[in-house]
């Protein structure tokens, strides 16, 4: 016991913290519908605002934090009010990507405002012993933690039993309509409940930096996404259970960290609060957790319904555009590879998401595994590292063709797994659990000897293809290998949306409980769905692989599912299915290739603010049909008007003039 | 009569709540069974508890004659069992040919995970043929190209309807069909429910709370009031009962009403 008693007291304290942001996104989520993906970049923005004010302008710490807390707190929480009711009644992928739109904005701000490295954030309080509990010191700023953690949550229970204000609070929960009919704002309730929400992220944010060794943007955006678990426990509902369970899911982590010493376990305290989250919302009945405010069912759009000819023309002259790019682009050839790659990516999210309805944040997952399927079953041995390209890999003779197959059927498998909380959630909760998955890749298979452990920093590689008259191995001859199997793809998946399964899917995205009633197993589909989309994102990795060889962990970083899905959702406001993909392939590889101002941090945040404009403004989905047809009409009244104005010329011109 | 779906002492339970307590009812092939109540009855959750979304405490319920008590509600639907909803559950982005073309492809997906890719030609045709005789049975077919969303309340109703013909299903429980409907859509589409039983003999239980409708069309009643049954018999016999009466307290003067629109009809 005495061994753990460290851990227990260092687990409280960061728990608590992770109670106390726990009940900020507990409290918003059962106010607004809204569930706050960006809560943990809130934090993050709010201790580097904490930074900025005592250590660079030497403000008193007291001071700082107020002033830390008001903006983000007070002015977040006002912004987030106004941002949630605009998303009322949008589809709940929608919302899913406004608030991740808003996650990234905020990282790529931070990354861009104060840099990559990161930055040591000395502790403020003091940290002198306060006393010593079998030999184990406990200092007075973790006890200042805990104390600020324990006397939020005793101050919001009360308020919300014993106030008027927090009556009122609770009462938006259960009937807004009614409470604005007996004359008390709901929108006022909410504004002040996103206040006390953001302002607990934007306190957690300022209390959990110095217990880090350094801060940096994701690491802090991830550490309150620990608070996901704590709200996990309370399931979405309960502040007590929220603010316990943190504690709790802190013990747990800080004891996992003594525990599991040796990689690739030691990642699992990291996603110790995921954990518990996928355990909980698979035990737990969907009919048991709150339901957002979001619409599952999709709405009518008609795409703009162009004459076959034409349409048919545009893809002929993309295919023969794309052909003739080596001729066109020289070097950079290896961009455009990439870009392609991504396409499939693009069109396995898009198939997910916009057909079926589902979603997932483990994308980057899939893509991953597909990578290093691909490198498996085409390199024997890597031999001793030279400084050639590929010279000293050993192969293992499996054919490309074959092996990117093998990668998409691995892919697939695990995908399939995936489809197991499909069945049981919908919506956020999926969006959370394939989320969770995605970190467990990042902290604890990636670093594994399977995948991308264990191997020296030059990564996994793939061997290129043979292909066509190109000279073996040469980027052209991987370019073309690359092209054939994206046009592949793209038919393959168009196909299917037509097909059957693709009425289905749609059929399950409006409604899943008709189609039940119907006599379609639904989660037979689910399962179909995840597989066909987890199959092609790794198709997706092994092409991605075979162009730029060697590939590293850090192509698959969890934060990259994010910005795939935000990209895809703007580039799908404009575009239709096999479009978007190229569409959204562009804007992620082919655009920063040329602009080198476009880097990662400001590519985060240009997307992020779109995804977020696109949210708001047309529940993703620019309605190209009605514009069309609008435009149509105008034009053919205009013509009328017109023919009119010939024919009875005097009569409108006085009706003109008189308007004028 | 041939056996349709017969409930045995059926009790369903929200939590602590008891919705359900006790309902036996029958409702045979070539009849037009209603269940009908006051509202907050357990009419809907009866419903559920047949087509299998919700799992019933206690009782049984028998789909010609084999007990269907554990099967889920796809499986339920593969036996000939279909519903509609009271609150419409309507392919919202779709037309109202490809929602009454799902009602007969859904059921085609079976358990073969293989046939939910795909479908054969002559599926393909059999669906065509399907939606084309539904939206005919309804007098949909000018609206066959219309997106559902721009359709009023009434014709949302017959689409649903229509899905419902078109799977091909042999017991039907329809939920509150007429709400929504005026005067002259209700009286259309109790015509097409006495077609659908008396021409092809299928068997349907409604629920309804237009009482017009209900007298006007149905062979036999069953009341619930408070999850508990209190009265069957033809419409005569349920308008006649004090007891119903009493249950639809405060609507009496509805009830009156409806009598004199079945004796009009």
């Amino acid at each position: 016991m005495k061994e753990f008693l460290p851990f227990i007291i260092v687990g409280t304290v960061t728990g608590s913290l992770y109670g106390l942001a726990g009940l900020g996104l507990v409290l918003t989520y059962r106010t607004s519908g809204v569930f706050n993906f960006a809560h943990g970049a809130l934090a993050a923005a709010s201790a580097y605002g904490f930074y900025t004010l005592h250590f660079n302008m030497h403000l008193p710490w007291p001071v700082a934090l107020l002033i830390a807390v008001g903006v983000f707190g007070g002015v977040g929480g006002v912004l987030l009010e106004r941002l949630s009711r605009g998303l009322t009644g949008v589809r709940t992928a929608t919302i899913i990507v406004a608030t991740i739109g808003l996650l990234l904005f905020l990282q790529g701000f931070l990354y861009w405002r104060y840099g990559l490295a990161r930055r040591n954030f000395p502790d403020f309080l003091p940290t002198k012993t306060a006393f010593t509990v079998l030999e184990v010191t406990v200092s007075w700023a973790q006890i200042i933690n805990v104390a600020v953690g324990t006397a939020s949550f005793v101050a919001l229970f009360l308020f919300l039993r014993r106030t008027r204000l927090g009556v009122s609070m609770r009462a938006v929960v259960s009937a807004p309509d009614l409470l604005g009919l007996a004359g008390t704002s709901p929108v006022r309730i909410r504004v002040i409940s996103w206040v006390i929400g953001c302002s607990f992220a934007a306190l957690t944010g300022i209390l959990i930096s110095p217990t880090l060794v350094g801060i940096d943007a994701i690491l802090l955006t991830a550490l309150v996404v620990q608070a996901f678990g704590a709200v996990a426990i309370g399931r979405f509902q309960s502040l007590p259970l929220t603010y316990l369970g943190g504690i709790a899911i802190g013990i747990l982590a800080a004891v996992a960290q003594k525990q599991f010493l040796k990689p690739p376990l030691n990642g699992i305290s990291s996603v110790t609060p995921f954990l518990v989250l996928i355990a909980v919302l698979l035990i737990t009945p969907a009919r048991k957790l709150p339901v957002g405010v979001g619409r599952l069912a999709g709405t009518a759009r008609r795409g703009l319904r162009l004459p076959p000819a034409v349409s048919a023309g545009a893809a002929l002259a993309a295919v023969v555009g794309l052909v003739a790019l080596p001729q066109l682009v020289g070097n950079r050839l290896p961009i455009y590879g990439s870009a392609l790659a991504f396409v499939v990516l693009f069109l396995s999210l898009s198939f997910l998401t916009q057909v079926s309805g589902q979603i997932s944040l483990a994308h980057s997952a899939f893509l991953a595994i597909g990578a290093v399927t691909m490198s498996h079953l085409t390199v024997e041995s890597y031999g001793a590292t030279g400084s050639g390209n590929l010279g000293k890999v050993a192969g293992t003779g499996i054919p490309w063709a074959v092996a990117l197959l093998g990668a998409g059927a691995v892919t697939a498998l695990v995908g399939a797994v995936l489809a197991l909380p499909a069945m049981r959630t919908t919506g956020v909760y999926l969006a959370l659990v394939t989320f969770g998955f995605g970190l467990l890749m990042d902290n604890v298979l990636s670093p594994s000897g399977l995948m991308f452990g264990g191997t020296s920093q030059a990564g996994r590689r793939v061997l290129r293809p043979d292909f066509g008259p190109f000279h073996p191995g040469s980027d052209k001859s991987v370019y073309y290998a690359i092209l054939a199997v994206v046009l592949i793809c793209c038919a393959v998946l168009s196909a299917l949306r037509r097909a059957r399964l693709g009425r289905y899917l749609r059929g399950m995205a409006d409604s899943p409980t008709a189609l039940t009633t119907l006599g379609l197993g639904v989660n037979t589909t689910r399962l179909i769905v995840f597989s066909v989309s987890a199959f092609f994102a790794g198709i997706a990795g092994a092409l991605f692989a075979t162009q730029t060889s060697p590939v590293t962990a850090f192509s698959f970083n969890v934060t990259n599912s994010l910005l795939y899905l935000t990209i895809l959702i703007v580039a799908a406001t404009v575009a239709g299915f096999v479009t978007s993909a190229f569409v959204a392939a562009a804007l992620l590889v082919v655009v920063p290739a040329y602009l080198s101002s476009i880097t990662f941090e400001v590519q985060s945040m240009l997307f992020g603010l779109a995804a977020l404009l696109a949210a708001v403004v047309s529940d993703g989905r620019v309605d190209w049909g009605s514009i069309a047809a609008r435009f149509r009409s105008r034009l053919a009244s205009a013509a009328t008007a017109s023919e009119e104005r010939r024919a009875h010329g005097p009569v409108t011109a006085r009706v003109e003039g008189a308007e004028a | 009569m041939t056996a349709g779906l017969e409930v045995r002492d059926l009790s369903v339970r929200y939590g602590g709540n008891v919705a359900v307590a006790g309902v036996t009812l029958s409702a045979p092939m070539g009849r037009l069974t209603g269940l009908i109540g006051p509202n907050g009855a357990g009419k809907t959750t009866t419903f559920n508890a047949c087509s299998g979304l919700l799992r019933p405490a206690t009782g049984q319920v028998l789909l010609f004659d084999s007990d269907v008590t554990r099967l889920g509600p796809a499986r339920r639907a593969r036996r000939k069992l279909g519903r509609t909803f009271q609150r419409m559950e309507l392919f919202s982005s779709m037309t109202v040919a490809e929602n009454v073309a799902l009602g007969r492809e859904a059921g085609l997906g079976g358990s073969n995970p293989l046939r939910q890719f795909l479908a054969s030609p002559a599926q393909r045709r059999a669906v065509q043929a399907a939606t084309e005789e539904a939206l005919d049975a309804c007098f949909i077919t000018d609206l066959a190209h219309q997106a559902v969303e721009t359709l009023s309340t009434g014709q949302r109703r017959l689409v649903e309807l229509a899905r419902v013909l078109a799977g091909g299903f042999r017991m039907l429980l329809l939920d509150e069909v007429s709400s929504g409907l005026d005067h002259a859509e209700s009286e259309h589409l109790g015509g097409i429910l006495r077609r659908l039983v008396d021409e092809r003999g299928v068997g349907i239980l409604l629920v309804e709370h237009d009482m017009a409708l209900v007298m006007a069309v149905c062979d036999y009643l069953y009341v619930l009031d408070f999850g508990k049954p209190i009265f069957e018999g033809t419409p005569p016999e349920v308008q006649a009962s004090p007891i119903v009466r009493a249950a639809y307290l405060g609507s009496e003067a509805g009830l009156q009403a409806a009598g004199h629109a079945a004796k009009v009809v």
